[in-house]
């Protein structure tokens, strides 16, 4: 089962999220903040991240960038209220950019596609 | 010398055969009684002088010697050093062919004495040394020439002023060794290329300031260069005809009716007479004003650049063959150095305008950078924003999972679906306010480097003391004002203390100076830490780049962003081992009152 890894520091987003992309079919991981998820992402290995951008300590965008120096093969997506870091030449390196909603659409569609194209690419070049 | 006397020698070996010998002889061999008549006269001699032996025997050599040498009285002096015991080695002398030419020849001459050891004449051999002569003639000139072109050569490497190069060659026209010409004009091609105009001259205005400067020139020896100062002063304040004269001058290269265009474009130096000379060239000479001039086409590249225009308007000298080479060679090092010049001149040119390009683009690219970073408001804006949209998307999100999941018959499908409805209208409300609420660019506020430091020293106090790291910090209580946005210099300096602190691992000693640098402040940022070796050196500011173990390797490409946003500069000097030293320069404001000067504590 295909695993995401979902960064939050809002603990009532954590939950919906979780049900929500559970319902979807996917295996969920939660994290907290940057830390947590650099932490776990030695330890869970998920197939992809959605990260939150405004949280304490390092902020999603560094978090994504560690994360990418240690495989930048690793897909993440920003999940996040800001819309002006879409601006970001930072934030350029995700693979897709949502703006958090109550309608969560929009997320889980990126999701598929973000593993979709990932899964054709992998298929490529493995032949 | 054997002791045998010539006449003695003829005794030995016989006369026949001695004087045989004396025939086969290259030289021309000639034996002179004591009263200067030939005794005689090898065949050799014929050869050379076209006089038969028959015509010579008994009669003067007189007719051999040039009306010089008769007058000085040759042939009596010769005998006399004979008659003194005296011999004679390769002494060079002229004589006269029958025919009228004269000849250099090479004289080696000794006394005759008779059995009682009496004067009895001189024998002399001579040998024709013309073809020579004219060869060390020619080389003479050749070293000459070469020498004015290697001191032209030496006085112009170095220079890439185009009018120092123009006057230095306009002196070795002039004034050179040997005085070649009395006065230069130089004519520089215009733009397209067409057209050749008078743009300088040297020489003097009379013969009075002439002789002044050319008495000078021969009692001491100059280079080049220092004549060219001597000549700059009459240049500048007394040569006025002349500067008049030159700027007249204007020659069309494509018009075939102009015999000094055709001689120019054939590239070879030519010497013209005003008298011969029809329109256009009859105006060109007559302003000149002299009865004769020199041209010699300047050319590079494949291309007329120029030409030189010589002549000898004091002296009235007749301009030789020599003068016209020696011209010629000036013109080919001054096509060359003219040359230089002007590529160094458009090369001048097309740096400027590549800095003005680079200049161009950082300013866009600082206007790009300033666009995209977030300002004041737009902090602010994203944090309400943040603020409220996560509720909303708790709140909204959680009321669709129960629509969606509740059966259709259920009650809570109206209420739910209102709140749904309610918090999109919210989340709408919020898109828009906060789309309108762009990032304006701040004003550069008016910022004191030296607090900011102190407040991100003391953000990071506790991390710095579980480090083991010690800091210093040496402020400048003077240092000026910049003009920042405190907030992004914030960042940067949390940032370089950081990026100190993660090359220190095991501890150590943190330096922080400020001090003002010209019209611009001066921060240093020195750490005791791992180094950063050579060949990483060009990466540390790349985004993502990193060596350490954790990190994020965006620390210093920040930096480096915000350093140019600011119009500053940043450089790092590191040693392997030893530590780094980031040295972060930007522009101070200037003028301006420090209304946010605070007490360095």
């Amino acid at each position: 089962m295909t695993k995401v890894l979902l960064v939050d520091d809002e603990k009532n987003l954590r939950t919906l999220y979780q049900s929500e992309l559970t319902d979807e079919g996917y295996e969920v991981v939660l994290a907290n903040d940057g830390q947590d998820a650099l932490r776990l992402l030695d330890v869970e290995k998920p197939d992809l991240v959605v990260l939150d951008i405004r949280m304490p300590g390092i902020d999603g965008l560094e978090t994504m960038a560690r994360m990418l120096s240690r495989d930048n093969r690793l897909p993440v997506i920003l999940n996040t209220a800001y819309s002006s870091y879409r601006e970001s030449f930072l934030s350029w390196s995700a693979d897709a950019y949502v703006i958090k909603s109550s309608d969560l659409t929009e997320l889980k569609e990126k999701i598929r596609q973000v593993l979709e194209s990932r899964a054709e690419t992998e298929k490529s070049s493995a032949s | 010398m054997s002791e045998v006397s010539p006449l003695g020698a003829a005794e030995v070996v016989g006369r026949e055969r001695f004087l045989d010998l004396l025939d086969r002889l290259p030289q021309a061999v000639v034996i002179l009684a004591e009263d200067g008549t030939v005794l005689f006269w090898s065949s050799g001699a014929e050869t050379l002088f076209g006089y038969r032996s028959d015509e010579m025997l008994a009669a003067s050599a007189d007719p051999l010697l040039t009306p010089q040498l008769r007058s000085s009285g040759e042939t009596a002096r010769l005998l006399a050093h004979g008659r003194a015991g005296g011999d004679m080695r390769d002494f060079e002398t002229e004589r006269l062919t029958r025919d009228g030419r004269t000849l250099s020849v090479l004289l080696t001459q000794s006394p005759l004495r008779g059995p009682d050891g009496s004067f009895q004449g001189i024998f002399q051999a001579l040998t024709d040394i013309s073809e020579h002569k004219a060869l060390l003639r020619a080389l003479e000139r050749r070293v000459h020439q070469l020498s004015i072109v290697k001191e032209i050569g030496e006085a112009l490497y170095g220079t890439m002023d185009l009018d120092e190069v123009l006057h230095l060659i306009l002196v070795g026209v002039t004034a050179g060794p040997g005085l070649r010409f009395n006065r230069a004009f130089l004519l520089l091609a215009d733009e397209n290329g067409s057209v050749l105009r008078g743009r300088l001259a040297i020489g003097p205005s009379d013969p009075e300031e002439a002789h002044r400067i050319w008495q000078e020139l021969s009692q001491t020896p100059m280079t080049l260069k220092q004549m060219l100062r001597k000549y700059e002063r009459s240049l500048a304040e007394t040569n006025v005809p002349l500067n008049r004269i030159v700027r007249e001058l204007v020659l069309t290269l494509d018009d075939d009716t102009s015999g000094l265009a055709t001689a120019i474009r054939s590239g070879m130096a030519s010497v013209f007479r005003s008298e011969e000379m029809l329109d256009p060239d009859r105006d060109l000479a007559s302003r000149l004003g002299t009865g004769a001039f020199a041209i010699a086409p300047l050319s590079a590249r494949g291309r007329t650049i120029g030409a030189l225009l010589a002549d000898n308007a004091i002296t009235g000298r007749e301009i030789q063959s020599e003068d016209l080479e020696v011209l010629q060679l000036l013109a080919a090092t001054a096509s060359a150095a003219v040359d230089n010049s002007r590529l160094y001149e458009e090369l001048g040119r097309r740096l400027s305008h590549l800095e003005a390009a680079r200049v161009e683009a950082r300013r866009s690219q600082q206007a790009v950078l300033r666009a995209e970073r977030l300002s004041t408001i737009g902090e602010m804006a994203a944090l309400v924003a943040h603020d409220i949209r996560n509720p909303l998307a708790a709140i909204g999100g959680f009321a669709r999972s129960l629509l969606a999941k509740a059966r259709h018959d259920d009650a809570a499908r109206g209420p739910l679906g209102v709140i749904v409805e309610e918090v999109s209208r919210l989340e709408g409300i919020l898109t828009k306010v906060l789309d309108r609420a762009r990032p304006e660019p701040p004003d550069a506020q008016t910022v004191q480097m030296n607090p900011i430091i102190e407040e991100a020293v003391k953000l990071l106090e506790e991390e710095l003391r579980d480090g083991r790291v010690r800091v210093s910090l040496s402020l400048d209580p003077g240092l000026p004002a910049i003009a920042a946005d405190s907030d992004r210099i914030f960042e940067m300096v949390l940032n370089l203390l950081r990026n100190a602190m993660q090359a220190m691992p095991m501890g150590g000693s943190l330096t922080v100076l400020t001090l003002p640098a010209g019209d611009a402040v001066e921060l240093q940022f020195a750490d005791t830490g791992l180094g950063i070796p050579e060949d990483i050196r060009s990466r540390i500011f790349s985004p993502f780049f990193t060596t350490k173990p954790t990190g994020s390797g965006l620390g210093l490409t920040i930096v480096e962003q915000i350093v140019r946003e600011h119009g500053g500069t940043i450089d790092l000097h590191s040693a392997v081992g030893i530590g780094s030293t980031f040295t972060v320069k930007l522009p101070s404001r200037k003028h301006e009152a420090d209304h946010d000067q605070s007490p360095v504590g």
